[in-house]
């Protein structure tokens, strides 16, 4: 072996060597800094313990970010969302929530069809029946399911579907519409006294009601002879203070059940997402006092900040939204007086531009006329929020906002189900959580898409 | 690495050459043993072992490439004598390539420890968690599962910002790095390339449609801070996701992250160097709005 030869040999080694060892160690080093496994999860403390706890009524302590079970990814169809839901997907994320420290799950028999309660419970059942708490709903709407058999048969579907012997709270699902329908729904047929005895049976383990209307409507429901384990209603920055319609603003609400010391759950603290996507100057605004927060931590603070609330419900699809909203309440970083004051300024600012306070909860769903209301009013609110509808022709880029909202229109709702197959019928005006008068809306925007289609703007 | 120890350790070779014949065998055994383990492991599928991520699997990687190189070092220095210089060099080599490991693993630990107090004055490393695909793949799993590394996107990607990933784990799968440019908004090249359907077809319209990730703005690598204006990221924004904001002295970018499509225009326009002061982070499973 000449030397030369060794040399070469030498060097071969060398820098394979010296290969190896680099490559191997910097996917150590990456796997340290962004693993969740790994060296990760042995330096930093488990987040589990940092989650805000509220007591319930008798004192067990229940996460104050609830998961709600309104918006499951689904799978692909035809490459559009919409379809099953998808099961690993949920799993995922329910892994995620239990680990760090979410322990309540709601969920309701119109969920996704139906599809909700079924899948969460497959999910949760993978974990001891301890460590959740599991919440549904009498949703019995429809007045075909007003007799007590119906609307027990819906109540005993939910044990079924979930695969659980007992719920953790059961809910009257959207009360609001008035004396008659609460009386229709639970006294005539003599469902709540139903369910007042299996919660004394231990089917149940708390009793409350989900609200969305009136004033008249709430005392009618709180001064039941129910004695309410919980009360769930809309809370947000948004509607705080504000009295629209004879329905009372969420500080009302609040008032009254802190008065009587039921424990709040609270729904839509994004308002179905839009305090997490204000539009550009408000965002500026809010960045201005802190860079580093998001408009939707901003607006689950305002909700965790008020001490009667029990858990905040977020319906999270993405991933991305379950980690940031975590971060966020683990631990909650409750508002200072000036910075609620801050928020009902902003408050003030958004109801300037005229969205449509759709939540995309879809109760008003299906349409007889093939009408995808909330993806309308979803494609109406993105198009006011991002301030790319033209005022009129005279304004400054007419043609090439003209262009991209009639496009874009066409690609976000397809054709078929757009606002103009909307007959006025009114079949989904009883059905909407929010009043909006939704075909006085979708003639809205039918004008809207006409005048642009003319020129007539 | 002195004149006196290299001396010592030449005059001892006689002894050492025994104990090297020794750890020849010493050291296939162990080679041999590793790999027994792991095989019986793949037979009862402990499949969270073998998750990269596992810090027992890592452990093993390192333990066995240490086998290997101690291996590799005996089988081709058989020669009985070696010479002091040859061996200084070996012994070079080694402490190089050890202390080499040991920065980079020590790297992310301390990276951690000093975030807090000196944040502002510790550069960050503009990289993203999630790998970042492109719109059509729904989601980073499904994508894995279906994408046969062909490379047919790569190739007909016009800006050159789909690349294959160099990573273990995801070795040749095609990324999008937006270091030196962005993906083009009305541009499914890659999508109609794609054989498999791990990048489902696309029009250009569904595609202005898709959140496949998030502008991050990092303070401490940002030239504004440094007193320098710029507002390149701003400009280069296509749908006017990022505008520029009064803080204190400084105007820095804000990002609307519900708008923002992660097309990474924005990173390839900064100009602070060598790290970038925004990069994309990807979305886990893409958003359609």
């Amino acid at each position: 072996m000449s030397s030369t030869e060794i040399i070469k040999r030498r060097d071969f080694i060398k820098l394979l060597g010296a290969g190896t060892a680099a490559v191997s160690t910097a996917a150590y080093a990456q796997s340290g800094e962004n693993a969740p496994a790994g060296l990760e999860a042995l330096l930093s403390p488990s987040p589990k313990t940092e989650m805000t706890m509220r007591p319930d009524k008798t004192g067990k302590k229940v996460s104050l970010l609830g998961y709600g079970g309104m918006r499951w990814p689904t799978k692909q169809q035809e490459g559009r969302r919409g379809g099953p839901i998808d099961q690993e997907k949920v799993d995922e994320l329910i892994d995620y929530a239990m680990k760090h420290g979410v322990n309540y799950y709601d969920t309701a028999p119109v969920y996704h069809g139906g599809q909700s309660e079924r899948a969460m419970g497959k999910s949760l059942s993978r974990y001891s029946r301890k460590s959740y708490y599991i919440a549904t709903k009498l949703s019995n709407f429809n007045p075909a399911q007003w007799d007590f058999d119906s609307s027990k048969e819906m109540y005993e579907n939910s044990f079924e579907q979930l695969g659980v012997k007992y719920i953790d709270f059961y809910l009257l699902h959207s009360l609001g519409a008035g004396k008659e329908q609460f009386d229709n729904r639970f006294l005539k047929n003599g469902m709540l006294e139903f369910l007042i005895s299996e919660r004394k049976k231990g089917r149940i383990k708390r009793l409350g009601f989900s609200f969305h209307g009136d004033r008249e409507s709430f005392l009618y429901a709180l001064n039941q002879d129910v004695d309410w384990d919980f009360v769930q209603i809309q809370l947000n920055y948004f509607d705080w203070s504000q009295d629209a319609d004879n329905r009372p603003g969420a500080a009302y609400m609040y008032n009254e059940l802190d008065k009587r010391g039921i424990p709040i759950v609270v729904m839509e603290p994004l308002l179905g997402g839009r305090l997490a996507n204000l539009n550009d100057k408000l965002l500026a605004e809010l960045k201005q006092r802190d860079v580093d927060q998001s408009p939707a931590a901003w607006a689950f603070r305002f909700v965790g900040t008020q001490p009667r609330i029990m858990t905040a419900l977020s319906g999270m699809t993405y991933m991305q939204h379950l980690e940031e909203n975590i971060r966020t309440f683990s631990p909650l970083k409750p508002l200072t007086e000036d910075e609620q004051t801050f928020l009902q300024e902003t408050a003030t600012a958004m109801m300037k531009y005229p969205t449509v306070p759709c939540t995309a909860c879809r109760y008003c769903m299906p349409c007889p006329f093939n009408v995808d209301i909330p993806a309308n009013f979803a494609y109406l609110n993105k198009c006011i929020e991002a301030g790319a509808i033209p005022a009129s022709r005279q304004s400054g880029n007419y043609a090439k906002l003209r262009e991209a909202f009639l496009s874009n229109f066409d690609n976000s709702v397809p054709q078929k189900t757009q606002s103009l197959n909307c007959t006025e019928c009114k079949h989904c005006v009883p059905l909407c959580p929010q009043h909006i008068k939704i075909p006085e809306q979708m003639k809205r925007i039918n004008q809207l898409v006409e005048n642009l289609k003319n020129n007539t703007l | 690495m002195g004149q006196h120890t290299s001396s010592a350790a030449a005059s001892k070779s006689p002894i050492q050459h025994s104990s090297r014949s020794l750890t020849l065998p010493i050291m296939l055994g162990l080679l041999v043993l590793t790999t027994i383990v792991m095989l019986i492991l793949a037979m009862f599928k402990v499949a969270a072992f073998f998750d990269f991520h596992a810090l027992g699997f890592q452990l093993l990687l390192i333990f066995l490439l240490i086998v290997n190189l101690n291996l590799l070092m005996v089988l081709f220095h058989q020669s009985p004598v070696a010479t002091g210089q040859e061996k200084q060099s070996r012994r070079k080599f080694i402490t190089l390539s050890s202390s080499y490991a040991k920065n980079s693993a020590m790297g992310g630990v301390r990276q951690k420890m000093t975030a807090g107090i000196a944040a502002v004055t510790k550069k960050r490393n503009p990289k993203s968690k999630n790998p970042i695909i492109p719109a059509g793949a729904t989601d980073f799993a499904q994508y894995k599962q279906m994408c046969n590394v062909c490379q047919a996107c790569v190739e007909a990607c016009p800006t050159k910002v789909l690349r294959p990933s160099l990573s273990l784990e995801n070795l040749m799968l095609p990324e999008l790095n937006f270091n030196d440019n962005a993906c083009l908004l009305d541009c499914v090249k890659c999508n109609e390339a794609c054989p498999t359907g791990a990048l489902r077809p696309l029009t250009a319209e569904e595609k202005t449609d898709i959140q496949i990730g998030y502008a991050v703005w990092l303070r401490e690598n940002c030239i504004v801070i440094e007193g320098k204006e710029c507002a390149a990221c701003e400009t280069a924004c296509p749908n006017g996701s990022l505008q520029l904001i009064q803080s204190g002295r400084f105007r820095i970018p804000i990002i609307n992250t519900g708008r923002c499509l992660g097309c990474g225009a924005c990173q390839a326009a900064c100009p602070a160097s060598p790290l970038k002061a925004i990069f994309i982070e990807g979305h886990k499973s893409h958003r359609q709005s």
